[in-house]
């Protein structure tokens, strides 16, 4: 692998980190309000 | 309080997605290739900033824990909690990054150097406090062992800054940097610490949301009325 492929490597890695747990708190942060504007039904 | 998103929020996303597109322009068309190690030196970029907020992370663990503490309110519990799993996140990629870095210019993914060591310690350290909150079930129980867990493991974090300065270490412990290397490095601190403070704070409002409902729902249901059990972990 050469030193560009290492770099590119490694910044997918690192942002990607953060971008994925970005992503998973939005998407709970979305179903939680939809739920709490539906109403709870249990 | 309004529970959608505001239009602050929105704001703040997209100054930070800017900010990592303008850095990542820089980084690609603007900071020259360093003349030893070539494309992989750009790591530094991403990996220093990492590292920063990681010990901001756990330093936010360590003041959200003395003020519950202090306090006894779960609203520094919760802010603990949202600090620590940032502080694993961050710390996650900042080995991850070193090791990348290490294999490309030491020919090796680990060596068991003193900053190395002390870095993987931080890293078990906060996922060990990550366990710990699941493995409590009270909890105001939950929150005092977390907290003490909290300013313990804090100890490590002097470790890993002064390990490579204080013992003799494979690991660098300060570098020289030309004028457009350090103009790359200060813009990458923009993104990585609005990125880095978002998440606390998402995290953290959506845990308090989930214990507001929590006990809005307990409230409602428990034929006494009275607070069953705290489960946010």
């Amino acid at each position: 692998m050469s030193s560009a492929h290492y770099a590119i490597t490694a910044y997918v890695i690192g942002l990607g980190l953060m971008i994925c747990y970005g992503l998973v708190l939005w998407r709970q942060s979305r179903a939680m309000h939809r739920r709490s504007r539906g109403g709870d039904r249990r | 309080m309004s529970k959608q998103p505001t239009l602050l929020v929105r704001a703040y996303w997209a100054a930070a997605v800017l900010a990592l597109a303008a850095a990542i322009a820089v980084v690609l068309f603007y900071t020259p290739d360093e003349v030893t190690m070539g494309p992989v030196q750009k790591i530094f970029y991403l990996h220093l900033p990492m590292a920063i907020n990681t010990f901001f992370a756990c330093l936010l663990v360590f003041v959200a824990s003395i003020g519950y503490l202090w306090q006894r309110s779960l609203w520094w519990d919760d802010l603990a909690a949202a600090g620590a799993k940032v502080a694993v996140l961050l710390s996650s990629g900042v080995l991850a990054t070193g090791m990348i870095w290490a294999r490309s210019a030491w020919g090796q993914w680990w060596t068991w150097s003193p900053r190395l060591t002390f870095s993987l310690m931080l890293w078990l350290l906060y996922v060990v406090y990550l366990v710990v909150r699941t493995s409590v079930e009270s909890g105001q129980r939950r929150a005092v062992v977390s907290a003490v867990y909290g300013i313990t493991a804090f100890l490590d974090v002097p470790l890993v800054w002064l390990s490579a300065r204080l013992m003799e270490d494979i690991h660098p412990s300060s570098v020289t940097l030309s004028g457009q290397m350090r103009v790359t490095l200060t813009l990458w601190f923009l993104p990585v610490t609005l990125m880095a403070a978002g998440l606390v704070l998402a995290r953290f409002n959506l845990t308090r949301r989930i214990r507001e409902r929590g006990l809005t729902m307990e409230r409602r249901f428990h034929p006494t009325g009275m607070q069953v059990s705290q489960g946010v972990a």
